[in-house]
Order: C-alpha cells, then sequence, then structure tokens
C-alpha cells in the first residue's frame, strides 16, 4: 500500500535529521534507519524515492559500505538530476573512501547545478581539495564559503568550523563554533570572545568534539597559544600569506567581532606577561 | 549555473595523475597519507632514518630498532603541501625510564593516540627534518592535551616560552649597581 505524501515527507525528514545528527548515530540504529528505508522503498511516493536513495547511501556510507552506498546515491542522482544535495552527498562519499580525485569532479559539477553554489558545497570543496595537499586553492575556496554563507545554518555554521580547522584556519574555527553555538541557542553572535562563548556551551561542544577530533586540536591550539605570542605575531603578519590577497573574504565576514577578538587576545597576552 | 566569483580549480583536476611510487621517489608521502598530516599525527618510520647524533659520539653504541614512533609537529599547511619534501618530527621512545627532562615529553595515555606500548616519551630535543617519503604507516593522532603539551616543550626548547617559576626569580626591586672600585 502507497504511503501518503504527507506520511512519506515526515518519515524522510525524520531520517534526516538522524543521518546527519552530530555525532553519527551508533552502527545498530544505523541498521535499524537502514532497514527502514529499504522497506519502505516500494510503498513511498516517487516524488520521495530519489530522497530515499540519498539517505539509503549516507547509512550505507557510515557503515562503511563503499559499493553499495555510491550505487544507492547514484540512484538518487538519476532519478533526480536537478537536485544539487544528492550530487553533493555523493560527493562526500567519494572523499569518505578516500577516492578523492572522483569527489572534487563532482564537485565541480554541483558548483554549476541550481543552488549548488553555496557555502556548504564550498566548504566541503575547500575539504577535499585539503585532503589532497592543495592548501591554497581549500583557502579560496572557503574564503568564497565564508562570503556566500548566511550564517543563519548552525549545522553550516559547525562543518564550516571544521573545514577551517582542516586547512589550518584555528581562529576562523573557533570563531565559527561561537557561532554556531549561539545559532543553536537562537541567541545573537554578540561581542563575547568565541572561547568565553565554548565554555558556555561545553556540553554541546563535546559531542562536536567526539564527531570529529580536529574541531578540539583547534580550539586547543587557539586556547593554548593565541595571544601568548603578540610580538611574535605583530612579526609574522608581515610574512607574506599563503595566498596573496590583500583583503581575504573572511577578514569582512569577521569583521563584527574583530575588536572584541583583538581585545580578548590583549587580555590573555597581559595575563600571560604578569 | 555558477553565480559566483569563484572558479573550480580545473588544474588540480587537469594536472598529470602521479603515483605513489613517483610520489615516494620524489620524497613524497603517498596521497592516502596526505589527508592525515598534520600537528600531532603518530606515524611509523625506519629507525635508521632518524638521526641520532650522540651515536656519532666515540664509543657509543646505538641500539637498532625496526622501527621507530614519531610523532609530527609541522602545521597542516606545511605537512600536506608537495611544496616542501621534508615534514618535522619528534622522535618517541618506549624504553625511557626515570622523570622526563626538561627537553622531553611524556605522551599523556599513549594507546589512545595510536602507540601500541606505554609508557611513550617523545624525544624533543632530537625533533628533526626527514624527508615525507620516509613515514610508512600512520598510526593515530595525538589528543588535543598531548598535543598542546608536546608544543609547550617544543616552545620551551627553541626559548620561546620559559618555565613558569623561572619567570618570579628577580628580585622585587633592581639592586644598586656595585660602585667601581
Amino acid at each position: 500500500m502507497k504511503m501518503l505524501a504527507a506520511a512519506a515527507a515526515t518519515k524522510v525528514a525524520e531520517w534526516v535529521s538522524e543521518l546527519t545528527a552530530v555525532p553519527a548515530p551508533s552502527t545498530a540504529r544505523l541498521t535499524v534507519i537502514l532497514d527502514d528505508i529499504t522497506g519502505s522503498m516500494k510503498n513511498i511516493p516517487v516524488e520521495q524515492r530519489a530522497a530515499c536513495y540519498d539517505l539509503k547511501g549516507i547509512a550505507l556510507a557510515l557503515l562503511g559500505q563503499e559499493s553499495d552506498s555510491l550505487g544507492a546515491h547514484l540512484n538518487a542522482c538519476r532519478l533526480d538530476k536537478n537536485q544539487f544535495r544528492f550530487a553533493l552527498n555523493m560527493a562526500v562519499t567519494y572523499r569518505r573512501f578516500g577516492r578523492e580525485t572522483e569527489s572534487l569532479n563532482l564537485h565541480a559539477k554541483v558548483l554549476e547545478m541550481d543552488n549548488g553554489y553555496n557555502a556548504t558545497t564550498l566548504g566541503s570543496l575547500a575539504h577535499s581539495l585539503a585532503n589532497i595537499g592543495e592548501i591554497e586553492e581549500a583557502r579560496k575556496a572557503l574564503d568564497e564559503a565564508f562570503r556566500v554563507c548566511t550564517g543563519k545554518d548552525p549545522n553550516e555554521l559547525r562543518n564550516l568550523a571544521l573545514w577551517s580547522a582542516n586547512v589550518g584556519l584555528n581562529s576562523e574555527c573557533v570563531e565559527l563554533l561561537a557561532r554556531s553555538l549561539r545559532c543553536f541557542r537562537n541567541v545573537p553572535r554578540g561581542t563575547t570572545p568565541a572561547l568565553e562563548v565554548l565554555h558556555e556551551h561545553m556540553d554541546v561542544l563535546a559531542t562536536w568534539f567526539v564527531w570529529d577530533y580536529r574541531l578540539a586540536l583547534a580550539v586547543a591550539q587557539v586556547a593554548t597559544w593565541q595571544g601568548k605570542f603578540p610580538e611574535l605575531t605583530a612579526l609574522t603578519a608581515d610574512l607574506p600569506r599563503v595566498i596573496k590577497d590583500p583583503d581575504p573574504a573572511w577578514g569582512e565576514v569577521f569583521a563584527s567581532t574583530r575588536g572584541s577578538r583583538s581585545r580578548a587576545n590583549a587580555a590573555a597576552a597581559e595575563e600571560y606577561l604578569e | 549555473m555558477s553565480n559566483g566569483g569563484y572558479r573550480f580549480p580545473r588544474k588540480v583536476l587537469d594536472a598529470p595523475k602521479v603515483t605513489d611510487a613517483e610520489r615516494s621517489a620524489a620524497g613524497l608521502a603517498p596521497s592516502a597519507f596526505t589527508p592525515k598530516l598534520g600537528p600531532g599525527a603518530v606515524f611509523k618510520i625506519e629507525d635508521d632514518d632518524v638521526v641520532f647524533p650522540t651515536a656519532r659520539i666515540a664509543g657509543s653504541t646505538r641500539t637498532s630498532h625496526s622501527e621507530r614512533w614519531v610523532i609530527v609537529v609541522d602545521r597542516i599547511e606545511d605537512s600536506r603541501n608537495d611544496k616542501t619534501k621534508t615534514i618535522s618530527i619528534v622522535p618517541c621512545s618506549a624504553s625511557c625510564r626515570g622523570a622526563a627532562a626538561s627537553f622531553e615529553y611524556d605522551i599523556p595515555d599513549p594507546t589512545s593516540c595510536g602507540f601500541s606500548k606505554e609508557p611513550i616519551r617523545a624525544l624533543v630535543h632530537l625533533l628533526q627534518p626527514i624527508l615525507k617519503s620516509e613515514l610508512k604507516g600512520f598510526q593515530g593522532q595525538l589528543s588535543a592535551t598531548a598535543l598542546t603539551g608536546l608544543q609547550a616543550v617544543i616552545a620551551l626548547k627553541f626559548g620561546l616560552s620559559q618555565e613558569r617559576d623561572r619567570s618570579i626569580c628577580l628580585p622585587p626591586v633592581a639592586p644598586s649597581p656595585a660602585p667601581n672600585g
């Protein structure tokens, strides 16, 4: 018996919520979700079928089943050639299994699709570029991701934080985490130094650190070293940057909190020198 | 349709494909290692690839091992970039006994960082560059606490920092200079 469209949409939304949760569901839970998706596939309305294949691909990828996962993603992309999200999720799965070239090719296609040119695609592309050692190109893509980021989606901000950490932009990572945490709690970012914001939300942050250790590393680097070498920072400011951009986009994005961050750095340096 | 100023770096995909054997011959690590490279990454290398200057002292001996575990300390930008063929590592030892010196660091909870033995001591005074192609196997990643602890010892070694208890050893008021004659 066919599932009603509204019921199917609710079901799909539930699966999306679980499969994109941070940290990811346990293996046992993933298996249950996968069985649920597979069992519902025949009864699901045609318009939801592509989404089901996409979610099946994500679940299988999280379970480490490469070929089945990519097969499901391919079905999703064939059923709905215009949905950039399906192609992007397939690109992410390629990356998960170390197939960086295929992942990069697909990212290039997603950027050309309707609505595909967005912060998530650009950030994910930056992640893939960094994984093949193209750090300069990765930072260019990330700068553009910062520029087009709406700043209103906490998941997007958190993902951008991870991608920043993956290209060595630890300060940006911390600031993005602060924005994401405030966004999750529906509180304006304000001018509180980022590390203080993180400290206020340690309960959520702890689960994110479990999700990806790179977030913990970036926060630790900033918390430990930021502002500790003010003279050194002044000297390195004159060194050539990896990206020769006189006015990088992230500078605009973070301009609103730059003053407060500088003050926090100065306070940290003062405390250190005391 | 693309609607932004950013253009996909097609040259990255158009570049000729390089096999891991060719990368190794050029001094670079296998491409599968690249995403893992960054501060705190734990790798195995050939023991002979680590220089122990004290082994050159006349009469001294060096116990040879089949492998040596090392910790990458270069930042992500330099460790993943193919333009730099060397990478800075801190060699580790599982046979050190007694308290760590100021130029050594005992890795907290080493088995959770990928080490197969414990205790593990990072020999910070032997921090040295090796070729990226000499990295043989990725083992794990230092925790945030262990990495910042190691970096603190490195900062100390290079004179970028000093021990906290040394910074208050000046007299509260500078004494008058001793009279000449």
